[in-house]
């Protein structure tokens, strides 16, 4: 069968003040085709789509979709044309409830004369969820009751009610627990066999090689090669990617399981809402403990609650070197307590601030003289940090909203490294983050373990866990389901079998 | 690398530069219109702008304003828009005025100017912060408050401040000194201390600061402390130019504030972008227009006018209209 072209990008340039996004990008994209998108962070994959999909303009180039020539001035355009996208940050909007999110801009559907038959809109908004599988969700909910998973379900509902021929996905899957990610799978594989297109952008090798049919590397704007799927493989990609080969071990080599004697933090009876209940642990100085379990497991509260975020019902959060129990996160903070939260753009970053003042927040007491904050030492600092993490931006001086995904993640990461905080509570912490980065950041984890630094992970990436922690707790609906220690025989397939 | 690239390399530069020279061009305009204002009058008022007296007229003018703003700045930076500075300013004048008929003393007056000041303040920040009430209706309230005690408190229409106390305070030299110091403070204040950093963390989003380890109502009431103390100041010099206080005494302020801030070129949805230059650069461009055109014998009615259009344009230029607007939505 002839391949049937579907978008063509030709010659796309796009630039930011001094950072060329997109250096001349042609990409071409068939029917019935999964098109998969890789490269390091900030090199252009959000940029790209989000050309294709109206959200922003490029500066130069031409687009042809359907053999026409393609250049949509909004999202609503596209869409219109048959391009819909999933962002990578929350699409969703606030206050609102889940039936209203989807059916955003389409309220005249339900509407007579003045006012909109809410009933209708949550029957149809129901059938919408149920027709993609997603279950379990009420339409009448305020969008803010759910968690970051749910969201993006609903905002996957909500651009497949317009059909569009190439639906684009911008690392939405590593946000997702399993069950989320299959619900994306089936609507790739449903979209191919209907002979229209995905483009796929993701940082897990894995899962590309998986279900593309065509992966595309790109590395600092540039297009560097698309490989079929025969070419497809784990040290030509990663070499692709970077520019030059990778050595060393991606996770920690060892699988000596130990860890110091000195408990950090101890949780007893912990209950939060209806996720959690009654939930104890112990987690040690030297240690990597990690928390794994599906999406309404309770393990994301979990963290929220070890640093204060959301309030305990009943039970306690101690840190035992201090005594302190744990009420709020300025507490936390007190305690040298450090969080990375899932929810990257709303809580752990202030996108209107520059790196370096987000990377300063928790450690102003320590950069002052005399009394105050001295500028040399907060230059010195923001410094240090942006190098350590190798944040890839302009200056310090640079707005995080400007930031790609993967960099504003080491720029909370650079925020508690930076301040020295000894008990790290950490949310998904390599979300977004490419091989590169993720490397470093898996010897970081290390190092402050061999530090004696005590650290909960918790992931919804299962070979992350394996490969990194001491211990695993699994969580099922709010309880322990089983505790697993670390050696070489721990498998995906026996963690599964207990979050089920 | 090829002629393409190079090619490439020198729009890129060029794309930089252009927005390089909005970025300046946006933070230097308040300033380059207060400079712009300065010259003009000086030209269409043959000198008589720049007379020694009529400087003196206009520092007068604008010091109150100016003490007002800059406390001020320090609640916009977190977020909170406050109505209640009109309001505090008379109940402080009025009591100071009570107090300083009583007592013939001006240390006591000064002292109650500021102690009322601080503690209206502070009842708002409290009921903001501890009841969750936002700022605009916590102050509203007590700006209500504020009017209905003073008319218990007058029983004739006004009161007046003994001469001996305005003789005093009443003095360019004393009042160049104060606001010098207020600036100096002012700055360190908001950029090398937590007070402002975190205040404007706090704008930025609340979640994020609280999550990295700010206590947020403690930095809010501080920034209300501060606000508080530099409104009494102001209060103060103001009763004592005016001499009189009534209820009407420094209505309206909380607007001139804004817009002040507004001219500097600050949003007043506050965030990391506040700066503590911009309610003296707005409260001089203020003043300097209504001085300017009253010099050039424009009617008082047109002078508003003028000056509306003139708020409208600066908005206009000042603003990334799509991204932040100046005001709260
Ligand atoms: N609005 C913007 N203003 C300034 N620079 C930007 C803007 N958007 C993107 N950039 C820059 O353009 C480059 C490409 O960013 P892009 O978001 O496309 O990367 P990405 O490949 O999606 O990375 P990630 O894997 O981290 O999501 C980065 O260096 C980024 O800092
Ligand atoms: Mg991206």
């Amino acid at each position: 069968m002839e391949k049937e072209l579907l978008l063509q990008v030709k010659g796309m340039n796009k630039s930011f003040g001094p950072t060329r996004a997109l250096k001349n990008v042609d990409l071409s994209v068939y029917r019935g085709e999964v098109r998969g998108l890789i490269g390091e962070n900030g090199s252009g994959k959000s940029t790209v789509s989000s050309i294709v999909a109206g959200i922003q303009n490029a500066d130069s180039g031409e687009m042809i979709f359907k053999g026409q020539p393609y250049q949509p001035a909004t999202m609503l355009d596209a869409m219109q044309h048959g391009i819909g996208m999933i962002v990578q940050e929350a699409g969703t909007v606030l206050n609102i409830t889940v039936a209203e999110n989807i059916f955003i801009g389409k309220e005249k559907r339900f509407s007579k004369g003045p006012f909109v038959n809410r009933k209708a809109m949550e029957m149809a908004a129901k059938q919408a969820m149920e027709a993609l599988g997603v279950s379990g969700i009420d339409p009448a909910m305020p969008i803010n009751k759910l968690n970051f998973e749910a969201r993006k379900l609903i905002e996957i509902v909500r651009v497949m009610l317009d059909e569009p021929e190439l639906l684009i996905v911008d690392e939405t899957t590593t946000a997702l627990s399993q069950h989320g990610r299959d619900i994306i799978y089936s609507l790739m594989k449903k979209l191919r066999e209907e002979g229209k297109a995905v483009l796929f952008i993701s940082h897990d090798l894995d899962e590309l090689i998986e279900t593309c049919d065509v992966l595309t590397v790109l590395r600092d704007g540039d297009i560097i090669r698309s490989l079929e799927k025969s070419e497809m493989e784990h040290d030509l990609i990663k070499e692709l990617m970077v520019g030059r080969k990778i050595e060393g071990d991606y996770y920690r080599s060892d699988f000596d399981g130990s860890f110091g004697e000195e408990v950090a933090v101890r949780v007893e009876n912990l209950t939060v809402g209806h996720e959690l209940e009654n939930f104890s642990l112990e987690l040690h100085r030297g240690e990597i403990l990690g928390v794994g379990g599906l999406s309404g497991s309770g393990m994301h509260e979990l963290g929220r609650a070890m640093f204060g975020v959301d309030r305990a019902l009943t039970g306690s959060v101690t840190v035992c070197r201090s005594g302190d129990v744990i009420k709020n996160p300025v507490m936390a903070v007190q305690n040298s307590m450090g969080y990375v939260s899932k929810n990257r753009d709303t809580e752990a970053l202030i996108l209107h601030a520059s790196i370096k003042d987000n990377t300063l927040l928790p450690s102003y007491d320590r950069l002052k003289v005399a009394g105050l904050i001295s500028k040399r030492k907060a230059d010195k600092f923001a410094d240090e940090q942006i190098q350590n993490m190798k944040v890839k931006c302009v200056s310090k001086n640079q707005e995080v909203q400007f930031l790609s995904g993967g960099n504003k993640q080491k720029v909370v990461f650079a925020k508690w490294i930076g301040t020295g905080a000894d008990i790290l509570i950490l949310d998904s912490p390599t979300r977004g983050i490419d091989i590169g980065v993720k490397t470093a950041m898996y010897q970081l984890i290390t190092r402050l373990k061999r530090e004696g630094k005590a650290i909960l992970m918790i992931s919804e990436e299962l070979p992350e866990l394996i490969g990194m922690c001491d211990r695993i707790m699994i969580l099922k609906d709010g309880h322990l389901a089983r505790e697993f220690q670390r050696s070489p025989e721990l498998s995906e397939q026996m963690i599964i079998k207990e979050m089920i | 690398m090829g002629t393409k690239t190079k090619a490439l390399n020198a729009e890129s530069a060029q794309v930089e530069a252009k927005a390089q020279i909005g970025k300046i061009a946006r933070v230097a305009l308040p300033y380059a219109g207060l400079v712009i204002a300065v010259i003009f009058f000086s030209i269409a008022t043959k000198g008589s702008f720049l007379q020694l007296d009529n400087l003196t007229t206009l520092i007068n003018q604008s010091f109150t304003l100016i003490l007002a703003a800059l406390g001020a700045t320090f609640i916009y930076a977190h977020g909170s828009l406050d109505v209640s500075l009109g309001s505090i300013c008379m109940m402080s004048c009025i009591s100071s005025v009570l107090a300083a008929v009583a007592t013939q003393s001006g240390v006591v007056a000064f002292l109650v100017c500021l102690g009322v000041s601080l503690l209206c303040s502070l009842i708002v920040a409290l009921i903001s912060c501890k009841l969750g009430v936002v700022a605009f209706v916590s102050s509203l309230c007590v700006s209500f408050i504020c009017q209905g005690l003073a008319g218990e408190m007058l029983d004739t229409g006004e009161i007046v401040m003994p001469t001996h106390i305005i003789e005093a305070v009443d003095r360019p030299a004393v009042k160049v000194i104060v606001i010098v110091a207020a600036i100096v403070i002012c700055y360190v204040l908001f950029e090398r201390t937590k007070i402002g950093v975190y205040n404007k963390a706090i704008g930025g989003n609340a979640a994020a600061a609280e999550q990295s380890g700010v206590n947020v109502h403690k930095y809010k009431i501080l920034a209300y402390v501060i606000s508080g103390v530099l409104l009494g100041v102001s209060s103060f010099f103001l009763i004592c130019r005016i001499s009189a206080a009534s209820t009407t005494t420094g209505s309206g302020l909380h607007m001139d504030v804004m817009l002040a801030v507004i001219l500097g070129g600050m949003s007043i949805r506050g965030g990391p972008k506040s700066n503590i230059a911009a309610p003296v650069i707005g409260s001089l461009t203020t003043y300097v227009l209504s001085n300017g055109l009253t010099l050039m014998r424009v009617d008082a009615y047109y002078v508003q006018f003028i000056q509306g259009i003139i708020f409208l344009l600066i908005i206009f230029c000042v603003f990334d209209k799509k991204k932040h607007g100046a005001l709260p939505n």
